[in-house]
């Protein structure tokens, strides 16, 4: 398959013929038909990893507050799915980066960054985290962790409330739709799932 | 110890001591020169019975340092509020040529909780403390140029010290973003250690 335009390449009908061939070709007998799924790969994967996004609580200051509360039981993230923060990046699949990084703790950011295992994701929290927020200028501030970090959701605020951040971590979902797991990097994202609403 | 006891004390030792009649309750400050500094504070310690060192803070006048020493009494006075429960030590030396700032006697031989006060202080003030057992940059990292609390400081946009980290460039070599060669952690930009043979006098004034 050769790539093509982005509108042309992944337009619906080609994952529907897809998905029908797959129909045609497994004939699911009646009565296992509401116990069996046949579906795209791409559309399950996703699916599965979008709705267990474990963050990685990178907690460097006030935003942190902020991330506990959405994972406490007002604001209650883990009915989207995050179910634990994990202290490890080996089993983590969100960072997190909630608060101001500074130009010490920078390389100690992007080691565990690193250490995450893919496909990882980053949610840069609060205007410290996307800018600099009140402290650009400051001599010991990474003005926004875009400079370090590829990001992949932005949430401005200072900070952020926690439905903010719940609403960013959704953002991430849908991000996450328009993934392809068997062929990342080489195909464009999906069009058929939207981003924003 | 009452308030005139603790400032007699005081005066003995060599400093200008008044009462404080701040509203926060009874205290004593004083003014003193470097060099009868380690005496001063060893007094309002062992006579005065001013024995926590609270905080050591220090304000850039222009011209000079003003370093203050926060010391508390930390036996409780038992609701006799004429008793003095804080001491605030005034210690002004002047500026100097030194790109790291005057020196100053280290007060870690009579409050051991002065150890890391006289690095942070060293670290965003500039002022050199005469006899600590180890002094070097604690907030900011080996290799920050500048001192950033300075009413002076122009900021020199520092490069994020990335081999703290032991990242590796794409050579495999540790990478070095500020260029000044130095390994990891080793000494400060500017500044020796306070060992002999080092170019601080060991036993001179500023």
């Amino acid at each position: 398959m050769t790539p093509r335009s982005a509108a042309a390449e992944d337009s619906a009908p080609e994952v529907d013929l897809l998905a029908a061939g797959v129909r045609a070709a497994i004939e699911v007998p009646e009565e296992l038909r509401r116990n069996v799924l046949v579906a795209p790969f791409e559309k399950l994967a996703n699916w599965g990893r979008k709705n267990s996004l474990w963050p990685f609580g990178f907690g460097l200051s006030c935003c942190f507050i902020e991330f506990i509360s959405m994972a406490a039981g007002r604001f209650d993230v883990a009915r989207f799915g995050s179910e634990v923060i994990r202290p490890s990046p080996r089993q983590a699949d969100v960072m997190i980066v909630a608060g101001t990084l500074t130009k010490k703790m920078a390389p100690a950011v992007v080691r565990l960054y690193h250490q995450m295992a893919e496909p990882r994701y980053v949610i840069a929290q609060g205007n410290c985290t996307v800018s600099g927020g009140i402290f650009t200028g400051a001599y010991s501030v990474v003005e926004g962790i875009d400079s370090i970090l590829p990001v992949d959701v932005y949430v401005p605020g200072c900070p952020p409330r926690p439905d903010a951040l719940i609403y960013s971590i959704i953002q991430l979902q849908r991000k996450i739709d328009r993934d392809r797991p068997l062929s990342r990097g080489r195909r464009p994202a999906r069009t058929d799932a939207p981003v924003a609403r | 110890m009452t308030p005139e006891a603790a400032v007699a004390a005081l005066r003995r030792a060599g400093a200008t001591a008044e009462e404080d009649g701040s509203p926060h309750g009874a205290g004593v400050r004083c003014q003193v020169a470097p060099e009868k500094l380690v005496q001063t504070l060893r007094a309002a310690r062992d006579e005065a019975g001013f024995d926590l060192l609270s905080a050591v803070t220090a304000v850039d006048e222009g011209d000079a340092f003003r370093l203050l020493y926060h010391l508390v009494r930390s036996v409780a006075t038992g609701g006799d509020r004429d008793l003095p429960g804080h001491l605030l030590v005034e210690v002004r030396t002047p500026r100097g040529e030194h790109p790291d700032g005057p020196l100053v006697p280290s007060a870690v031989g009579v409050f051991a909780g002065a150890n890391l006060q006289e690095r942070e202080i060293f670290d965003l003030m500039g002022v050199r403390f005469q006899g600590h057992p180890d002094l070097r940059r604690v907030l900011l990292w080996p290799g920050f140029r500048g001192h950033p609390l300075r009413k002076d400081y122009v900021d020199v946009d520092n490069e994020i010290p990335w081999r703290l980290a032991g990242l590796r460039g794409p050579d495999g070599m540790p990478i070095d973003a500020d260029g000044d060669g130095a390994s990891r952690g080793e000494g400060d930009a500017g500044l020796e250690p306070a060992t002999p043979g080092s170019e601080i006098p060991p036993e001179a004034a500023p």
